[in-house]
């Protein structure tokens, strides 16, 4: 499997309610040193990577970070690995 | 801290301990059952089934065709990676990876027939 | 001596992008039907060039890394992928357009025309990139295109009616017999010309070329401060000379021999000798840096190792590019398109194209992942987007103005 296959696909939590798509891939390093996916990121609406704007190191110019974090917050949500069931 | 794989790794430089590049990060790897990384994959294959539809395909059939001994996708196992920051840095040197086919191709038949192909500048 | 020659990458790539051939035969030409009123257009773009090198050269010193290579990692494929063919097509007919501006020079000087010079320069073009050391590149045609300083002085030579010319640089409307339209196109153009995305990419990989480290940082921005206003101020030369010599008598200037006769004007055949000398410098440093601005962006999108510092072996790849971008320059200049009206319609596409490279290049800078402590501050951030504002005002208006004025006819 590439993370290419996960990434784009339409996401549905538990509850049936439409996640949105993946655009993210959480790892943390396992006790062996290997990255393990514990978590995806999942956004509703058509915008996928949004020039960094995830990550907090990213960091203004104020307008642009302001615009860009209006836009994901509203829409954002971290999915841990368990409750991801996967949509049509 | 958390490594995105979207963020951190994909479409990322991939350079080896002497900091010569090797390819781009073009896709990654994952265990059968999705829950490791396993690999980094890299060219001309693995970014066109990344884009998907009729331009992946061509990009894909390109580098397939010189393909010759049917190797797949270039791969580089994730215990290579030696840090990721700006670029992935990798902890071997270029020369152990599996070499880039279209590179070697060009190298073997016209880039290193011309007089001066070894000097730098 | 090292410290001074050091500035030799800002002054090469300033003079590839403020006197190329389109920008040559363009100043010129505004200056001849417009006189000193696109003088403003040659401070925006100067500044703008200045902050968005600065932060090009910024990244570079601190990350090591070219710009080209981080606009992937934040467009994404597929978008950076666009802005890569975008940037390719420019860049290529600009090659073309420069391949025919050093011909065209070879041909002020031997009366042989230009197309029969245009396979020769492909030729010798080639070889003194695969021969020829960067730094020793950097500095022969930077210093050499200096030459056109000779144009500067031009202007004092002439005895100007220094009045009338303030009152035209101060006054920003068309003059009479020219109109609104025709007037934004040039301005239009002329910044389009002054920002074009292959300065910055061309900048920053030189500065990877150079080893920059993050000590090298002020020098990165003596480079920016140093060369591109010097870049602006020879491009001001030929705005000025013509607007002195040809305004007056309504000749609209169109060729290369048009806009260097100024100098022979006001310095005999020394002068006129100077200006071609300069102008061969200037045109053929722009093909090197077209060229090669070609080769690092495709191989800084897929990755590929690149540059001159590396063995041609190991970088196959790259300077098969580059080989390819220089053949198929030549056969588009073998269509016996012109030349000028080539990068005339190039640069009106450029101003489409630029927003795509200079979004990302703000949005990179603030990255405390690549710079650290380096990122912009406010007062950066401020002009840079100040400059994304009139860039993209400028890419707006681009299409419709050509159409509506045929192309500044």
């Amino acid at each position: 499997m590439r993370a290419s296959d996960l990434l784009g696909e339409r996401a549905v939590d538990g509850s049936g309610r439409d996640l949105g798509r993946i655009v993210d891939l959480v790892c943390e390093t396992d006790a062996d040193g290997r990255p393990e996916l514990v978590a995806v990121l999942a956004v509703r609406g058509p915008w996928g990577r949004l020039l960094g704007y995830e990550r907090e190191q990213v960091r203004g110019p104020w307008i642009v970070e302001t615009l860009a974090r209006w836009i994901l917050r509203r829409q954002m949500t971290t999915v841990p690995w368990r409750s991801l069931r996967w949509g049509s | 801290m958390p490594l995105l794989i979207a963020f951190d790794l994909l479409d990322r430089q991939i350079v080896d301990r002497n900091d010569v590049p090797v390819g781009k990060v073009d896709d990654v790897e994952l265990s059968d059952d999705g829950r490791y990384v396993t690999a980094l994959l890299t060219g001309q294959r693995a970014l066109g089934a990344r884009f998907g539809g009729l331009l992946g395909r061509w990009i894909t059939d390109t580098a397939t065709r010189l393909d010759i001994d049917r190797l797949g996708p270039r791969r580089i196992e994730y215990d290579m990676v030696a840090r990721v920051d700006s670029a992935v840095h990798l902890s071997v040197r270029r020369e152990l990876l599996m070499p880039p086919a279209l590179e070697a191709w060009l190298d073997e038949h016209v880039i290193g027939r011309i007089p001066g192909a070894s000097d730098a500048g | 001596m090292k410290r001074l020659l050091a500035v030799t990458l800002g002054i090469l790539t300033a003079i590839g992008g403020f006197v190329d051939i389109g920008d040559i035969v363009s100043t010129s030409e505004a200056g001849s039907r417009f006189g000193l009123a696109h003088t403003w257009v040659l401070v925006v773009g100067i500044i703008g060039i200045c902050v968005y090198a600065e932060m090009s050269g910024r990244v570079t010193a601190v990350s090591t890394r070219p710009v080209f290579d981080l606009i992937r990692e934040r467009l994404g494929p597929r978008v950076a992928l666009m802005n890569l063919l975008g940037s390719y097509l420019i860049t290529l007919l600009t090659l073309a357009a420069e391949i025919g501006g050093v011909a065209l020079a070879l041909q002020l000087l031997s009366g042989a025309p230009y197309l029969l010079w245009a396979p020769v320069v492909a030729i010798v073009l080639w070889l003194v990139l695969w021969r020829v050391k960067f730094e020793t590149l950097e500095r022969a045609f930077g210093l050499a295109g200096l030459a056109l300083v000779v144009l500067v002085l031009a202007i004092f030579r002439l005895h100007p009616d220094v009045a009338s010319l303030r009152t035209q640089a101060t006054t920003f409307r068309p003059p009479r017999g020219e109109n609104w339209p025709t007037y934004s196109f040039m301005a239009i153009a002329l910044f389009a010309s002054a920002m074009t995305p292959y300065e910055v990419f061309f900048f920053s990989s030189g500065g990877v070329e150079e080893r920059w480290t993050p000590r090298e940082l002020t020098i990165s921005r003596v480079n920016v401060f140093l060369g591109f206003p010097l870049g602006g101020l020879l491009a001001f030369g030929f705005l000025a000379t013509s607007a002195i010599v040809f305004q007056p008598i309504g000749l609209d200037v169109s060729s290369l021999g048009q806009a260097a006769l100024p100098a022979g004007m006001a310095f005999g055949t020394v002068g006129l000798g100077l200006v071609i000398l300069g102008v061969f410098a200037a045109t053929f440093g722009a093909a090197m840096e077209t060229s090669l601005s070609a080769g690092y962006t495709v191989a800084q999108y897929f990755g590929w190792s690149w540059g001159k510092l590396l063995r041609p072996r190991q970088a196959a790849r790259f300077h098969i590019v580059v080989l390819v971008s220089i053949l198929l320059a030549v056969a588009a200049l073998l269509t016996t398109i012109d030349p000028i009206q080539l990068t005339e319609y190039m640069l009106i596409f450029s101003a489409i194209v630029l927003p795509l490279t200079y979004l990302p290049i703000l949005v990179i800078a603030n990255d405390r992942g690549y710079l650290g402590e380096k990122v912009n501050g406010p007062f950066a951030n401020a002009l840079g987007l100040i400059y994304l504002v009139i860039i993209v005002t400028a890419a707006v208006a681009a299409v419709p103005i050509m159409i509506f004025t045929g192309m500044g006819g």
